[in-house]
């Protein structure tokens, strides 16, 4: 070895350090433009029309409600009960600020979160060209990859939401960055390992992916000092991911015990749940987000999925290989449990993989010997792009144009309108999570219980019995929207809740999947005794001569639960569905009831499990008649 | 609660990045592959140059000395002196230089080579090693004066290779490695060889690249008259191989530090904690004379002097941190603070735990370059001893501070027990200088 050593600088002088790979031959400016006309059009297609495509879905609430929450010391508006690890709302708590530069005042709050969401696509979209790069592919097929995943519809679809596996890829994508680097500086190998906890701190189902960051780790590490690049990358991501559990157990949080929550049960939790079926098997809820995926690009998904084996074979794009084959192999457990969001990690490695087996065909094409065989083999291939272009862009145009163009959230627009102006603000609205934000930011209270009430809660946390001693009776609005009337678990304060309610005002037709009702909750007990009525507040700001023939009379007093209260409806708002909006919304993706069952959650489907010295707050209010 | 918060911070931060900084240039051999391949030897190339090796000596068993001497002619080299280096008030090791220097002399003739072997006796009150290698540079007539210390097995293609060192580079001084190889003696022998490790596989090599070098003092060589013009070594510093190598760096000497594991130099360890905390006082202490004597504040660039000033202070801040640490886990664990406040107090964690990491494929590729066999049981001892190794430092760095604030300069030697010599393992009692 030493005898082969180049001569290392002596000291002193320093001279210049050892030699660098050289640069690039290629112009910096150039690939600079081509870069960031990339970026442009990607964040066009993921940022026009993001307010009304694809509907809201609670998980975004949930995440901004929690992000909102960090500023106030925080992790939850709600007991934080470890269902997921912090660090996706601890940034999206701090990137607050940026939409608010882009948004108007008044902005829903999930508009500003996939707002956020467009920045971490573009940063994903940025890292996936510099690792194509880094694989060494050309900046051509570079920024066909960053294309490939960025305008796709199905990158547009779960791109769009805010999910915390958006939040996670490009920490994940950052962090291959960083393992495949010329240079294969060790410190570079350690941040990737920092990268590598962030983005599992971020969306813990990432971490099925640690051998695939090692594989690029092994492949582009310098042999002799392997081991300490492995070394360096495993320490930093188990320190990063060990954080989570300091956290649990500075809070006394990571064994279970009486009258807290814990890590420990969370996880157990998670290990018990339900699978959705094998996603293969026709009818299984798996199956269904498997029809959702293909719904919106099947190109991506099946083109990738076979690019990816012959990265395998290739050892410059083996990493890329083998993180579709593990996130493949996790899809197909026979009963695993497959969120719809679940493909979101996989999609910039299918990406990757279908570009990568471009350039190494197309590196072979001009290996090819000389003449003839050159020239035919280019014509192919020529051919082959022009054609897989030809039969992908329509679709993909099309698909861009309703996510450009849909409005599916109308309903919920209208519905947080009518709520903002009509509702006295010191009532108590039980709302999906989507509303939550807004509501708070209106002026309802933002203490879990006495203002907007997130519905689960009620039910499931355990200070909802403190809080509403009274069960149902202690809760004023609700807006019923299909996440609440879709809800898998029996929620029997909700349940009793809806029972005893009465309709207020309805939006988004008669479609189950889109309508929203306002309800007012009545019954046959009186509400806690000091509580001003709602209706004595919302009456100043009834509008008069409204076109509603259910609008007309003045507000009843909530005490006096009366059915004959009519809920005040204000100008332009009409109870029954504009029918043009319910086609719109039906066009943007077909919702059969499977599907609709496919696309329910993920996270709400994450019930807290309540130890077992914890009554259940509802077992009270179920007893009610 | 803000005072606290602020406590925290700073503490999290002034420890994070003394053990940050202290784990950078502990690995800065193995960070990039320019930096691997960058310490090796230049090509061999035909001797040029003659050579004069001072072995201080001081209460020496003879098995060492001749363990020693016996790797020194046989060394390739043509035209090699040695000179034996005792005190006058240790008569034993004398008899031993003398006995092992006639025995020399009768097999150097039958060699063919030159190989002359010479005793140097220092007379001074004071005894320490400057002061005998500064008694034994007179004698010298080689080109390059080396300085190996008593209880070192070289390698014999070691001076062939320096001589090439010298001539490829234009080196003024070329500083060799030296390997602690008894790492299965005691829990900190493990720490103590892979400190050598570090230091002369990485750290020093990073310090060379700033053109900062605190050299060594054993299988360190340095051209005669540049010796000769500097005056020899401070006969008052214990840290007298570091403190040349400030002079020498600020007078913008090319010193060039070279690593090959076959190469390199073999001792031991000290062979109980009592040495160990005294030999790291008397470097602790040195380090502090050194920046005491502020020759490093010539050094010329900012970036520099800054290197040198954390070098030297770096020994006492870990200590300092290896302290502090436990304390502020403690207390962040105990006291009811934020739970953000607490986790502040765990950063510093991070880069120590990155650095005993980072030890276990020291030692695994210590044992690889070397041709030890480096067990799981090792590892675990590695890593499990790594918090009362810290104890010992922060002890041995306590003690230099008391003996430094008494102004108590008096050298404590290390014993040399031969047990790198593989041999019989003999108890050998006697105490040396280095």
């Amino acid at each position: 070895m030493s005898a082969l050593a180049p001569p290392r600088p002596a000291a002193p002088p320093p001279p210049a350090s050892p030699a660098r790979p050289p640069a690039r031959g290629r112009s910096p400016r150039g690939e600079l433009l081509l870069v960031l006309a990339a970026l442009l059009a990607v964040g066009i297609v993921h940022a026009v029309g993001l307010a009304g495509w694809p509907a809201f879905f609670d998980d975004e609430g949930t995440y901004l409600s929690q992000a909102w929450a960090v500023p106030e010391g925080a992790l939850a508006p709600y007991t934080y009960w470890y269902d997921h690890p912090p660090a996706g709302w601890l940034q999206l708590a701090a990137l607050s600020w940026l939409p608010s530069f882009l948004l108007p005042d008044g902005a829903p709050a999930l508009v500003a979160g996939r707002v956020v969401m467009v920045g971490y696509t573009l940063a994903t979209a940025t890292l996936l060209y510099l690792l194509a790069r880094r694989l060494r592919l050309g900046p051509a097929l570079a920024a066909a990859g960053m294309l490939l995943w960025g305008l796709n519809p199905l990158v547009v679809f779960e791109g769009r939401q805010v999910l915390l596996d958006n939040i996670a890829l490009p920490w994940l994508v950052g962090a291959l960055v960083l393992v495949s680097g010329r240079r294969r500086d060790l410190w570079h190998v350690t941040a990737a390992g920092f990268c590598f906890g962030t983005a599992v701190l971020t969306k813990e189902t990432l971490l099925v992916l640690a051998p695939a960051v090692l594989v690029a780790l092994w492949v582009s590490a310098y042999r002799p000092t392997r081991a300490f690049a492995v070394m360096g990358f495993s320490v930093a991501t188990a320190l990063t991911g060990a954080t989570y559990l300091l956290m649990a157990l500075l809070r006394d949080e990571l064994l279970p015990g009486p009258g807290h929550v814990s890590l420990w049960d969370a996880l157990a939790f998670q290990m018990g749940r339900p699978g959705s079926g094998f996603i293969l098997a026709e009818g299984s809820g798996a199956h269904g987000t498997l029809g959702i995926w293909l719904h919106y690009d099947a190109v991506l998904v099946v083109a990738g999925l076979a690019a990816a084996v012959v990265c395998c074979a290739v050892r410059r794009l083996r990493a890329v290989g083998v993180g579709v084959a593990l996130v493949t192999a996790l899809a197909l457990r026979p009963d695993g449990y497959l969120p719809f969001m679940y493909v979101v990690v996989a999609l910039p490695l299918l990406a990757l993989a279908v570009v990568g087996v471009l350039d190494v065909a197309w590196k072979a094409l001009g290996r090819l010997p000389g003449g003839a065989v050159r020239r035919t083999g280019l014509v192919v291939a020529v051919t082959a792009a022009v054609a897989a272009v030809g039969l992908v862009a329509p679709r993909w145009l099309a698909a861009t144009a309703e996510a450009r163009g849909s409005d599916a959230n109308a309903a919920h627009r209208e519905a947080l309108a009518y709520v903002e102006d009509v509702l006295p603000r010191d009532s108590r609205v039980v709302v999906d999570n989507t509303y939550w934000n807004d509501l708070v930011r209106a002026g309802w209270s933002d203490d879990g219980f006495s203002g907007a009430i997130w519905f689960y809660k009620i039910d499931l946390d355990a200070e909802a019995r403190t809080e509403l001693p009274g069960g149902w009776r202690d809760l004023d609005y609700l807006v019923w929207s299909p996440t609440l009337a879709d809800d898998p678990n029996s929620l029997p304060t909700l349940a009793a809740a809806h029972e005893n309610s009465e309709l207020l005002a309805a939006f988004g037709g008669d479609d189950p999947g889109q309508r929203v009702e306002v309800r007012r909750v009545v019954g046959p007990g009186v509400g806690p005794g000091g509580r001003p009525a709602s209706g004595e507040d919302a009456a100043p700001d009834v509008p008069t001569g409204d076109t509603s023939s259910t609008g007309t009379s003045s507000a009843g007093s909530r005490s006096s639960g009366t059915s004959t209260w009519s809920p005040p409806l204000p100008p332009g708002w009409s109870a029954e569905p504009s029918s043009d909006r319910a086609e719109r919304a039906a066009a943007v993706m077909p919702l059969t009831p499977r599907v609709r069952d496919a696309l329910r959650d993920d996270d709400r489907g994450w019930v807290p499990p309540l130890p077992p010295s914890w009554s259940s707050p509802s077992t009270d209010s179920s007893e009610e008649p | 609660m803000t005072l606290l918060t602020c406590t925290a911070l700073v503490v999290a931060a002034v420890l994070t990045a003394i053990a940050g900084s202290t784990l950078r240039g502990a690995l800065h051999a193995w960070r990039t592959p320019e930096a691997f391949e960058g310490s090796g030897y230049p090509a061999a190339l035909p001797p040029s140059l003659s050579f004069s090796l001072v072995v201080p000596c001081r209460h020496e068993a003879e098995e060492v000395v001749r363990a020693t001497l016996e790797r020194l002619l046989r060394q390739g080299h043509p035209d090699v002196q040695v000179v034996i280096s005792v005190g006058h008030d240790d008569p034993a090791t004398s008899a031993v230089a003398h006995r092992l220097a006639g025995e020399a002399a009768a097999a150097a003739a039958v060699v063919g080579r030159r190989r002359e072997v010479l005793v140097s006796v220092n007379g001074d009150l004071v005894k320490n090693k400057p002061r005998q290698l500064n008694t034994a540079l007179p004698l010298c007539t080689g080109d390059v004066v080396g300085v190996i210390d008593a209880e070192s097995l070289t390698h014999p293609d070691l001076l062939e290779r320096v001589d090439g060192v010298f001539q490829a580079r234009q080196a003024d001084v070329v500083q060799g490695s030296v390997h602690l190889v008894n790492f299965r003696d005691t829990w900190f022998a493990l720490r103590n060889c892979l400190e050598y490790r570090t230091w002369f596989r990485s750290r020093l090599h990073g310090a060379a690249q700033v053109g900062f070098v605190p050299l060594g003092g054993n299988t360190v060589f340095t051209r005669r008259a540049l010796l000769e013009e500097v005056g020899g070594w401070d006969p008052d510093c214990l840290a007298e191989d570091c403190e040349i190598g400030v002079r020498l760096s600020t007078m913008g000497k090319k010193i060039v530090c070279v690593y090959d594991p076959a190469l390199t130099t073999r001792e031991e360890a000290p062979d109980s904690l009592r040495s160990l905390v005294k030999q790291r006082t008397r470097w602790s202490l040195g380090f502090m004379q050194v920046l005491a004597k502020g020759e490093w504040r010539r050094l010329p660039g900012l970036r520099r002097r800054a290197t040198a000033w954390w070098t030297l202070v770096q020994p006492h801040a870990m200590a300092f941190t290896g302290l502090v640490l436990p304390f502020a886990l403690v207390v962040a664990l105990t006291a009811q603070l934020p739970t953000a406040v607490a986790m502040l107090l765990f950063v510093p964690l991070v880069p120590t735990l990155l650095t005993v990491g980072f030890e276990t494929v020291i030692l695994r590729e210590f044992g690889h370059d070397l041709g030890f066999r480096v067990r799981w049981r090792d590892q675990v001892v590695l890593v499990l001893t790594t918090p009362l190794y810290q104890v010992v430092l922060a002890a041995a760095s306590v003690r230099a501070l008391w003996r430094f604030v008494g102004r108590d300069f008096t050298w404590e030697k290390t014993r040399h027990s031969g047990a790198h010599l593989g041999l019989t393992g003999a108890e050998a009692t006697a105490e040396g200088a280095a």
